[in-house]
């Protein structure tokens, strides 16, 4: 009996600390200030669709941005196409909304998330490099460079 | 004759612990990072010893790979699966050999969970050119994710199953 209330006891305390520690580590990078970003949108042949700079405002996040800009087409929770962009992924250790697709009156991108997906990189001084968070969780900056592609998922 | 029918016995064997393992992973894979993987290949390294193990994470990975209805890893992160997993037996038959309690090895699968992430590291930031510190904050809570499950898994299914790994295994041998 001891040795069960112990076992339990461990194991409510490892799932608590690790909770607080996932916490920890996930940031919502949410503009602190208003300023703006560089944009860069290619297709799938590397074609310049979008060079221009977005402004954002105080509490906005990467997605907010586009989102005010564009019309997005994002995945629903079986990451079929939802242009409402109304669902938002709330799993443990990955949260907010996958966009597939991007459009405006002059150009549109759309993957399939199966074969193709949207990839989001950022100008680190010297090239573009893939993030690795997604558009609700992406850090910027004021004067932040980033280009937004469509990228065949197997090559 | 005698050793014809266990080699066959044997490979029976491997072939149903690398279903369970493969089915677990597959039944479970909508959960980041939550599966019964290291405490199977944990309780089969202590129950099966290295060579089955061994087999059944070779098998394993190549099913997984293959099978997987989510899709195959990149083949450059094959390398890094197969000797993640492999740690496991390595550790288990060697450093830890000594390692039987319940609490030593939910301690050494919540470590594992880490050092398995890890193992990706190269072929991301060498390869695929992901910059090291954000793929390493990235995959922390990940890694986090799969300690704990792991812990949990071990700590509280180790001794049951076995227990009973152990008595249906000399129940499989016994019969002729």
């Amino acid at each position: 009996m001891k040795n069960l209330i112990i076992k339990i006891l461990i194991s409510v305390v490892a799932m608590v600390a690790v909770f607080f520690a996932i916490k920890f580590f996930t940031n919502e990078n949410l503009a602190l200030t208003q300023g703006s970003i560089h944009l860069l949108i290619e297709d799938k042949e590397g074609l310049v669709l979008f060079d221009d700079e977005l402004t954002f405002y105080e509490g906005d996040s990467f997605y907010d941005i586009l989102n005010r800009n564009f019309d997005l087409t994002c995945a629903n929770g079986s990451y079929q196409a939802d242009e409402t962009c109304s669902y938002e992924f709330q799993s443990f250790g990955f949260q907010g909304k996958v966009i597939l697709g991007i459009k405006n009156e002059d150009f549109e991108i759309i993957s399939d998330w199966t074969n193709s997906f949207l990839s989001i990189e950022k100008f680190d001084g010297d090239t573009f490099r893939l993030s690795t968070l997604g558009v609700s969780n992406l850090e910027f900056e004021d004067n932040d460079r980033f280009k937004i592609s469509l990228k065949n998922a197997w090559e | 004759m005698r050793f014809e029918n266990t080699s066959i016995k044997d490979a029976a064997l491997i072939a149903v612990c690398s279903a369970i393992l493969f089915v677990q992973q597959l039944a479970l894979s909508f959960l980041p990072n939550i599966q019964f993987t290291t405490l199977l290949i944990i309780l089969y390294t202590k129950v099966l010893g290295f060579k089955k193990t061994t087999l059944i994470i070779v098998i394993h990975v190549i099913i997984i790979n293959i099978l997987s209805p989510y899709g195959p890893l990149m083949p450059m992160y094959i390398p890094s699966m197969l000797i993640g997993w492999m740690l496991i037996p390595i550790g288990l038959s060697t450093v830890f050999k000594k390692l039987n309690s319940p609490y030593g090895l939910a301690i050494f699968g919540f470590f594992f969970g880490f050092v398995y992430g890890w193992l990706f590291i190269p072929v991301a930031v060498f390869v695929l050119g992901t910059p090291f510190e954000a793929y390493f904050m990235m995959d922390l809570p990940f890694e986090l994710i799969m300690a704990l499950s792991n812990f949990l898994t071990v700590l509280w299914l180790y001794t049951p199953l076995s227990k009973m790994l152990v008595k249906e295994k000399e129940k499989y041998y016994q019969i002729v």
